[in-house]
């Protein structure tokens, strides 16, 4: 009886592995680093000061990595290396994960203060309650003028919220965050700043979606 | 011998019905459900009443120490004896004198409002403090300064620890205390709740009376009992203060239907929470009701309620009905000492 535990346990551990869910911003193969310039091509860079972003309903093969969704909720923000990596129990290799980027309604609105959720963190709303989902903040220069930016992008009501699924396989490696691919992206010439859930910022955060592989 | 006790068993009978009437009181307890009312839309599992913490809220609610100078506190814009409301000031003011877009509400029966604020901004009474707290022309501090106020300060150390159990106060245990007061606040033994419910001696008068009939087809719809609000949002026809530019609602939703909306706020203790509209714009009751009465429809109204349904009261029944609104006053609630001044630092 203790050899087939013994069997069954191995059999297991060899399917499982400790793990984190890692997420590393990358700018064209590079670890992406606050505060500094990059070149968007031709006379164009930019610099972000600021960036961080919710996920939440972590799942890894359909399966929710916590019991209750307000533990399933993680503020990443790129100042705090430890926030870009979310810990789990075990997990199984070669895993496919789904998330969401941002939070929904439920969330948004359930008035849990605690941990992601405190306002201290800069993210809540208290005007509209509710949280900024995605915050990304900077300079940049287009044909050597300066342009600062700043985006806070939330919004959990039809049509402007901001939260998508997003799936990646990706097994034990991190998440990238193609940060190139993304600050492309953003209309710094038309809307530098953006403060309330409106398309524009609904476009911005399903194009930040499509940045995670 | 005989008429001694004759004498003395009115006496008697009295201080019965004191004791008993004191001993419902302490039965109701911190926060008590009224017969016939709705479910509270609180989430009491998240935030469970206790006394230690509602003590502990109510400090907090008159502690200036809340606003970035500690000069001024909730109670500052919310005064028991005025339905905790700011009387005497259209517009509510805040620390150094700055005048804010609004009329400051009355607080009560906040466990049953889903929405908060005049245009539904907050969705969540734990919430809503971040908001009077952050503004700037409220108490114009950030969370960071209170916090470290509050944990620099020994007698809240030592009480957060009490009732908490923690060592260093966070966002939520702030917020979770000063909701153990807020939503204690329960206003329901007016008159008029004492007619309802048929209490030996209590009638309405024939002029309340008149004007309960009058309520019940011109106000009932959007000022419903037992809460005299339907929590919705409606164009109530006094148009915008250009100065103040506060479209209300639409600030929130970004719809143009929602422009001018405003959330129907409750008539309980009407009377005393003066002056009224989103924007203090009327001193006196009788005022708003003259305002009601004689709005036609040609004022470009949103709210189909008066559209389709103007009212038209003459004189006497603007009296009749402003008699009734009196009846709406709740004086146990606005003189009970168990949400007066209290304050850690005295203890």
């Amino acid at each position: 009886m203790g050899d087939f535990l013994r069997c069954v346990l191995f059999f297991f551990a060899s399917n499982l592995v400790v793990a984190q869910i890692q997420f590393t911003p990358t700018f064209l193969r590079s670890d992406f680093q606050l505060d500094q310039w990059y070149s968007l091509g031709g006379d164009d860079s930019v610099q972000v000061t600021t960036f961080k972003f919710y996920v939440s309903n972590v799942q890894c093969q359909g399966r929710s990595i916590s019991v209750n969704p307000l533990d399933n909720v993680f503020l990443l923000d790129a100042a705090d290396s430890s926030s870009l990596t979310i810990p789990t129990s075990r997990i199984e290799k070669e895993a496919d994960f789904t998330f969401h980027l941002g939070m929904d309604s439920s969330l948004n609105t359930c008035g849990f203060l605690e941990g992601p959720f405190d306002p201290l963190l800069g993210m809540y709303w208290a005007w509209n309650t509710g949280y900024i989902q995605l915050k990304i903040a900077g300079s940049g220069r287009f044909g050597g003028v300066l342009v600062p930016f700043e985006y806070h992008i939330g919004g959990y009501q039809h049509p402007n919220a901001a939260c998508e699924k997003v799936g990646v396989e990706v097994g034990n490696e991190p998440i990238q965050i193609d940060m190139h691919r993304f600050l492309k992206s953003l209309p710094y010439a038309s809307e530098p700043r953006i403060m309330h859930p409106c398309p524009t910022a609904k476009r911005i955060h399903q194009n930040f979606a499509t940045c995670f592989h | 011998m005989f008429s001694l006790k004759k004498s003395i068993l009115p006496l008697f009978v009295v201080i019965c019905v004191l004791l008993l009437s004191s001993a419902w009181e302490d039965e109701r307890g911190l926060f008590y459900q009224p017969a016939h009312w709705p479910k509270p839309t609180y989430d009491f599992k998240n935030n469970p009443l206790t006394d230690e913490k509602f003590l502990l809220g109510k400090a907090l609610f008159y502690d200036p120490v809340l606003s970035v100078d500690s000069t001024v506190s909730c109670a500052s814009c919310h005064l028991q004896y005025t339905a905790f409301a700011h009387v005497d000031h259209a517009l509510s003011h805040g620390i150094q004198s700055r005048v804010g877009k609004r009329n400051a509400p009355g607080l009560m029966n906040l466990a049953w409002m889903p929405v908060f604020h005049w245009d539904g901004g907050v969705l969540n009474l734990n919430a809503q403090p971040v908001n009077p707290i952050t503004h700037p022309d409220e108490m114009g501090s950030s969370l960071k300064v209170v916090l470290a106020k509050l944990n620099g300060s020994p007698v809240y150390q030592k009480a957060f620890k009490e009732v908490f159990e923690t060592e260093k106060i966070e966002t939520h245990h702030l917020m979770k205390a000063l909701a153990q007061f807020t939503v204690s606040l329960v206003s329901a033994n007016s008159k008029y709740d004492k007619v309802m419910r048929k209490e030996k001696g209590i009638h309405f008068t024939e002029q309340e009376e008149a004007g309960h009939r009058l309520f019940q087809k011109h106000c009932n719809e959007c000022h419903k009992a037992p809460l005299f609000t339907t929590h919705e949002f409606k164009a109530n026809g006094i148009g915008l203060d250009p100065a103040l530019a506060d479209f209300g609602r639409m600030s929130i939703t970004q719809k143009s239907k929602d422009s001018l909306l405003f959330k129907i706020p409750t008539l309980r203790n009407i009377a005393y929470s003066f002056p009224y509209m989103h924007d203090g714009r009327f001193a006196k009751l009788k005022d708003v009701i003259q305002h009601y009465a004689t709005l036609s429809a040609s004022k470009g109204l949103k709210s189909k309620e008066f559209s389709k349904r103007p009212i038209a009261l003459n004189d006497n029944q603007q009296k009749d009905l402003l008699a009734f609104l009196k009846t709406l006053s709740d004086t146990e609630f606005l003189f009970n000492k168990k949400y007066s001044f209290y304050s850690l630092k005295s203890k």
